[in-house]
């Protein structure tokens, strides 16, 4: 099924992780920029905000391996949230295949353990065609575990999986699926022609992608100079 | 059916849990699992896949677990039932494990141990299963043989 389904829930949940380490590393960026600022903050304001946030990460060898773009990202003190507005994340992770998350929201609770991706979440893995879809996802760094207590479908090469909610323990690379599970499996599935086709489009789609402005957004294309 | 092993697999049930370690995965709780022809009743499937990621085999538990499957279009429902049934997809191979028992055509056989080849539609029974007490205590293999025409002697 789905290959059951692959990948396993620790490499696609760790994307959440790459996901939070994204927003994290704005949050280091906060400090500096409050103490620019240190200004009297009124309630429910936030006391920094991104527009047109483009955020690159890079490897010990220089080489970019994950990007985050979001129209919109604040944090508000009075509850140390941070939300980023329809973010949109690709990524690559240990065997080099690509990822992409996107959501509404991605929003970071106080104190930085939980992340959740709200509003037509989904992750894909192209190269796989293999797509998580639900309207929240959760995800927990303490609890080392994500889930969804919304209706989740996983496809894969024709292949589906439904349910009511979903849990994925990262330790024990197990996920449950629970209430009214719904699939159809693919006797026997190798690498169909489904798959291929997914990851032509995506090559074809990473050189331009519209953003919500209609700006032609080639942010993935180029290499961004180290300004780190 | 000839095809049923081509057709899509579809599967509904209470939960499902994935161990990507062991590559299995477990569905509880009112199991039902279609392809084709085939039907599988359980309260338990755990559904394991070769390297090759297809379903190699499908195990399934119930008090009892309950298959059937149409041989031919023709041919009536080939039914079975045991404590468990293990379902060996590449080998086209059923086993009826525990309190057996299999309907096929006009004839049963019941036992500990049912084995049906789905292909050549030959089956081979045994009490060698622990659990082979019948009801009435006797650990034999039963199997009533209907004669070939002999519902048509009936019928005339």
């Amino acid at each position: 099924m789905l290959r059951l389904p692959r990948p396993s829930p620790r490499l696609w949940l760790m994307l959440l992780l790459l996901l939070v380490g994204g927003v994290l590393a704005l949050i280091e960026q906060r400090n500096s920029l409050e103490s620019a600022i240190g200004t009297q903050v009124n309630s429910g304001e936030p006391d920094y905000y991104l527009d047109g946030a483009d955020m690159t990460r890079f490897d010990a060898r220089g080489v970019p391996f994950q990007d985050m773009t979001s129209p919109h990202i604040e944090h508000t003190p009075e509850d140390d949230v941070t939300i980023a507005q329809a973010p949109k994340i690709r990524t690559n992770d240990s065997e080099d295949r690509r990822w992409y998350a996107t959501g509404k929201r991605g929003v970071l609770s106080a104190g930085g353990d939980t992340f959740t991706l709200e509003g037509n979440a989904q992750l894909r893995q192209p190269s796989d065609a293999w797509t998580l879809d639900t309207d929240v996802l959760n995800y927990s760094r303490e609890q080392n575990r994500a889930w969804s207590d919304v209706p989740v479908v996983i496809t894969q090469n024709g292949q589906h999986i439904e349910s009511n909610s979903f849990s994925a323990d990262l330790s024990k690379d197990s996920a449950v699926l629970d209430g009214r599970v719904r699939g159809t499996l693919q006797p026997g599935k190798g690498k169909s022609a489904a798959s291929k086709e997914a990851e032509r489009i995506d090559e074809g789609s990473d050189a331009t992608s519209n953003d919500s402005e209609g700006r032609v957004n080639s942010t993935f294309e180029a290499a961004p100079e180290a300004s780190q | 059916l000839d095809n049923d092993a081509n057709q899509p697999i579809n599967i509904a049930a209470d939960s499902l849990s994935l161990d990507d370690k062991a590559g299995t995965a477990t569905y509880t709780g009112r199991v039902e699992m279609r392809q084709g022809s085939m039907k599988l009743d359980a309260s338990r499937v755990d559904i394991s896949r070769a390297n090759s990621g297809e379903i190699s085999l499908v195990k399934a538990t119930g008090k009892r677990a309950y298959l059937e499957q149409k041989p031919t279009p023709d041919d009536k429902l080939v039914k079975g039932w045991a404590d468990t049934i293990l379902y060996h997809a590449l080998e086209r191979r059923v086993e009826l494990v525990g309190n057996a028992r299999l309907e096929k055509g006009d004839d049963t056989f019941e036992g500990g141990y049912v084995e049906y080849f789905l292909d050549k539609r030959q089956v081979n029974a045994n009490n060698s299963s622990d659990a082979s007490q019948k009801s009435d205590g006797s650990s034999r293999v039963h199997m009533t043989l209907t004669p070939r025409g002999a519902n048509t002697s009936k019928e005339n």
